[in-house]
């Protein structure tokens, strides 16, 4: 009898703060701010884009005709064609896909490591902390773009080392915002008594330390996406990146700069797609991070 | 502090060794021979014999065990001696000397604008939060974060080179050779470098500074009668400073980032454009010595930032 008492008013708690709140919040304020919205519907217009490119492209972007090279725009080919008479709309649709894959890729990639190196530094210490943190600002030494460039230029081009390079290349951040996270969740009491409980290592890092890291990392990789775009667009531009005919906004950029006098827009459209599709994860970033953190609540 | 000075040098020290092993080791790996393109790049040597080949490599010391090739590299950087370009038929050191000093420029001029704009523009949209100019501010920012720099020097010289024709949009001339025409081809490279870091700073000291305006001392501030100006600056800003200059130190390594890019599309024979010469031509005696003295610039900076925390910040003390 003494135990059904505190069991009711337990319930009665439960009901009095319904659980579907904080998510009901996190909606609220993620969807409050127009820009947050615009964000997200850039973001699925572009997937939608990425996966369709076949059905969605007018015209073949690979397929050039050289007399209909340098035409303006127009009804027939909206964003005008190429140097090599390519239709320029179509082959940004073509290019959303090298964009969210080198995004997707490189977050994914770059944040399962740096998270794993920053969560095993912060976790064990001492020399293998230092070990770890002192590769990471070997990594940081460099500008992001100088060692993406190097390393691509080590593999070789093409859009599976592209990844491969800008994921070295982002991991310090992954690492370091982790270990921080990590060092401080670590000192809490639940870590304390899984130890006690003869928890394994990996299971206190796995269960009880990454998932309370989350949050700040969460609203990083949303960053990190608009970052490696522009990145893989700044090395496209370089001429390291996507083998030639396949289409990236970068390369884009590139070759129209050779006929910039003639034909400003060949440059000015896949300039123009690389920062909405940037603008639109730094938006939903800042978004997220202002429904995952009540204190931050719209101060940026 | 003396003892996290040391403790400081010593890391850098480490991490600049660190990178140099780093850079050696990638550019040995680097597809294509050097020997063989120096030879096949000349007409004269198309013929040559394998025995020639072999006595090229010797006299480059690219017959050597690794290691030695290695410590011979740092002895002669340490003696300002970072090797022989085989494609500029040129010393590297010399290479790097006539570049240097462009690239040091337009990277202090980027990073100095940035600062002297992006610190007082953030300070005014946090002051005057939700106004008119907090959501300009705030939106060229966030633009400015999203812009490809290399697009934008593009629509520069489309716009200011191409069509109105105020400034030249290639190369580089010194300020003392010409100083009118070198300043007008250093204003859009540097526009371009500024708009990242400028936007960045900006966003960064808004932010601060609306952390710190929460806080009690603030409200004290107020109640004590301060004018807005005094507290702002002097009970705000001044609190909101520590997060700004981290992320001005990361804007250093993202301005020589940046400077690949423009000096590329703007022409310039700076650091950036020789890093990224030297690896489409596997050319690796160049971007050894280029990336070695950026790593060892960014090295310094982020060393001077670190320490300055404790002389900008009192409370801050160093374990």
């Amino acid at each position: 009898m003494d135990k059904a008492i505190p069991l009711e008013n337990k319930t009665e708690f439960d009901e009095s703060v319904p659980r579907v709140s904080s998510l009901k919040r996190f909606r609220r304020v993620l969807l409050s701010r127009k820009l947050v919205v615009f964000g997200l519907i850039i973001i699925v217009t572009s997937i939608i884009a990425a996966v369709f490119s076949p059905l969605l492209a007018p015209y073949d972007p690979y397929a050039f005709s050289l007399k209909d090279k340098f035409l303006s725009p127009s009804l027939s080919h909206p964003l005008g064609t190429d140097a090599l008479g390519r239709d320029v709309l179509s082959r940004l649709i073509y290019g959303t896909r090298t964009s969210l894959i080198v995004g997707i890729g490189v977050v994914g990639i770059a944040s399962l490591v740096g998270m794993s190196l920053g969560l095993v530094a912060a976790y064990f210490g001492g020399k293998v902390y230092t070990m770890i943190m002192r590769f990471i600002d070997t990594l940081m030494t460099l500008p992001m773009l100088m060692l993406a460039l190097a390393i691509a230029s080590l593999l070789g081009g093409g859009l599976r080392n592209v990844v491969v390079a800008l994921s070295i290349a982002m991991i310090p951040a992954y690492a370091r915002m982790m270990c921080g996270q990590a060092l401080s969740v670590k000192e809490n009491d639940y870590v304390r008594a899984a130890e006690a409980e003869g928890a394994s290592n990996i299971r206190i890092m796995a269960q009880h330390i990454a998932p309370n890291c989350f949050p700040p990392l969460i609203v990083m990789m949303t960053m990190q996406l608009g970052h490696a775009i522009l990145s893989e667009a700044a090395l496209s531009f370089l001429g390291i990146g996507v083998a030639p005919p396949a289409a990236a906004w970068g390369a884009m950029v590139n070759d129209g700069y050779k006929y910039l006098h003639t034909t400003p827009y060949l440059s000015f459209f896949p300039g123009i797609a690389i920062m909405l599709l940037v603008f639109a994860f730094n938006m939903v970033g800042d978004g997220l991070r202002d429904a995952l953190d009540p204190r931050l609540r719209g101060t940026l | 502090m003396k003892t996290y000075i040391l403790r400081r040098l010593i890391q850098s020290a480490v991490v600049v060794i660190l990178v140099t092993i780093g850079v050696f080791l990638i550019m040995r790996m680097l597809p294509g021979d050097p020997v063989l393109l120096y030879v096949g790049m000349d007409d004269v040597n198309a013929a040559t014999t394998p025995e020639e080949i072999a006595a090229l490599r010797a006299e480059f010391g690219l017959d050597e065990p690794l290691l030695k090739q290695y410590l011979d590299w740092i002895k002669g950087a340490v003696e300002g001696d970072l090797g022989y370009s085989f494609l500029l038929e040129t010393d590297v050191a010399d290479e790097i000397k006539n570049a240097m000093p462009k690239t040091l420029l337009l990277g202090f001029v980027a990073f100095s604008i940035s600062l002297l704009i992006g610190i007082p523009f953030g300070i005014i949209a946090a002051v005057r939060r939700g106004t008119w100019i907090d959501s300009l501010v705030t939106v060229l920012a966030n633009i400015g974060i999203t812009a490809p720099i290399f697009w934008v020097g593009i629509m520069l010289i489309h716009v200011f080179g191409v069509k109105l024709g105020w400034l030249p949009t290639q190369g580089y001339t010194s300020v003392f050779d010409d100083s009118l025409l070198g300043i007008k081809k250093l204003i859009m490279p540097i526009i371009c470098l500024t708009v990242f870091p400028l936007s960045g700073i900006a966003r960064q000291t808004r932010s601060a500074m609306l952390e710190v305006t929460k806080q009690d001392y603030i409200r004290t501030a107020w109640s004590k009668g301060l004018t807005e100006f005094a507290i702002n600056m002097r009970h705000a800003f001044r609190n909101s400073v520590i997060p700004v200059i981290t992320l001005a130190g990361l804007q250093i390594r993202a301005i020589f980032g940046g400077q690949v890019l423009i000096e590329t599309v703007f022409n310039i024979p700076g650091m950036g454009r020789l890093a990224v010469e030297g690896l489409q031509n596997q050319d690796y005696a160049i971007v050894q010595g280029v990336i070695l003295l950026i790593a060892l610039l960014v090295t310094l900076t982020n060393l001077l930032i670190d320490i300055s925390y404790g002389f900008i910040d009192p409370r801050i003390r160093y374990s």
